[in-house]
């Protein structure tokens, strides 16, 4: 299963963003093989929509869940409709950190 | 003063004065002849509050034409959702999924337009409310954006609509310099700018000025709430070569009249010279 983490940095020691649509990255971990792929989020810098524009880039690289702390209300939206899920709450953590904890909890 | 000329009411601050100017003054032109007043402050519409006993006379939804994507036309190719500014169309060609993001649309209609196989249709979204009431001669017209809406503009441009060409009209604008803005002023004759005597103030009434001269307004300013920065504003306006009309002193009796919802030139006849004034030397300006 791929899963997509909004991170701070491009790695999978980087932390967990506070911020979904306006993260720095996304990191696609594969949760198999624990690989992992690092997207530049092209909602960053956009004035509105940034949600919809980040839900479409994960979208595209097949992520099926989202480790996040928050989601906005677009965002959650097109997730929804996307058929990805969202869990919330992971804050103050590493993007390895969030999806051992996740592996954990959904065993 | 040309017989349907159209007059906006600008600020760049946000409680600068622009519905006390605008509501006093659509109130003394209104008093020998048919004048509009259009409030397209429609986040925060509040003119109609300073005049009692008005009547209803026309109630509707003011509509956006949102897009509708056929998934048994859609190829997935993801046009519209490169050309939508707004990202309110997202396509992911890999999993054939098309969705509109409804809250995030503003509109246009440039989807529907560019989409190649004819899958996108447009149907009506109400997004806000265009009311109007009359008192005496003066219509006024009044736009309000439903609570969760995000999109002023197409309430604004509703609003205009309705528009009687040959009556002259006042607009009360919103505050800023963004999109609602020139979605008011751009088709005005003439635009007051209401400055506050503050270094907010100030520093927003030359980002208005700046939109005024690239969209070539004739404009001229009125001080508000005039006092001890006054004279720094005044300064870069005749620098600017800009005509200041009036200052209006940061008077309790207004503050106070207003929070009553009562006009200042019905209550205190120096204010309604003052206004009888603005509107001579408006009209001089426009000769």
């Amino acid at each position: 299963m791929k899963v997509a983490v909004p991170a701070t940095g491009g790695s999978m020691n980087a932390q967990v963003s506070e911020a979904f649509g306006r993260c720095a990255y996304f990191i696609i971990v594969d949760t198999n093989t624990m690989k992992f792929e690092p997207v530049s989020n092209p909602g960053v810098g956009m004035m509105g929509g940034a949600g919809p524009a980040a839900a479409r880039a994960i979208a595209e690289r097949g992520a099926e869940v989202v480790l996040t702390g928050a989601v906005g209300p677009n965002a959650k939206q097109t997730l929804n409709s996307l058929g990805i899920k969202v869990y919330t709450g992971y804050n103050n953590m590493t993007v390895k950190e969030a999806v051992e904890k996740f592996l954990q909890e959904n065993k | 003063m040309k017989k349907d000329i159209k007059i906006a009411v600008a600020s760049g601050k946000g409680g600068t004065g622009k519905t006390l100017v605008a509501t006093n003054l659509a109130y003394l032109l209104s008093k020998n002849k048919k004048y509009q007043l259009f409030d397209c402050d429609v986040e925060a519409p509040d003119s109609i509050i300073f005049f009692s006993s008005t009547q209803k006379i026309l109630e509707k939804n003011a509509n956006i034409m949102i897009p509708e994507i056929n998934p048994d036309k859609c190829t997935y190719c993801g046009l519209c959702a490169d050309y939508c500014e707004f990202n309110a169309i997202v396509i992911v060609s890999q999993i054939k999924k098309a969705i509109v993001s409804e809250d995030l649309c503003h509109g246009c209609g440039l989807c529907s337009y560019i989409c190649p196989v004819n899958a996108i249709t447009e149907k009506e979204k109400p997004i806000g409310k265009i009311t109007q009431f009359r008192i005496n001669n003066l219509v006024i017209k009044e736009g309000r954006l439903n609570i969760s809406e995000s999109t002023p503009s197409p309430v604004i441009r509703s609003l205009k609509k309705e528009i009687e060409p040959d009556n002259p009209a006042i607009y009360d604008a919103p505050p800023g310099t963004s999109c609602s803005v020139i979605h008011t002023i751009h088709d005005v004759d003439f635009v007051i700018l209401v400055a506050e005597a503050s270094p907010f103030g100030f520093y927003d009434m030359k980002l208005s000025i700046e939109v005024f001269k690239k969209l070539n307004k004739k404009f001229g300013v009125i001080i508000n709430k005039s006092g001890e920065y006054t004279d720094k504003i005044k300064e870069y306006l005749k620098q600017e070569n800009i005509k200041i009309f009036t200052e209006i002193p940061y008077d309790k009796e207004i503050a106070h009249l207003y929070s009553e919802g009562k006009l200042i030139v019905k209550e205190l006849p120096h204010y309604k010279e003052k206004f009888m004034e603005l509107i001579t030397e408006i009209e001089r300006m426009l000769q």
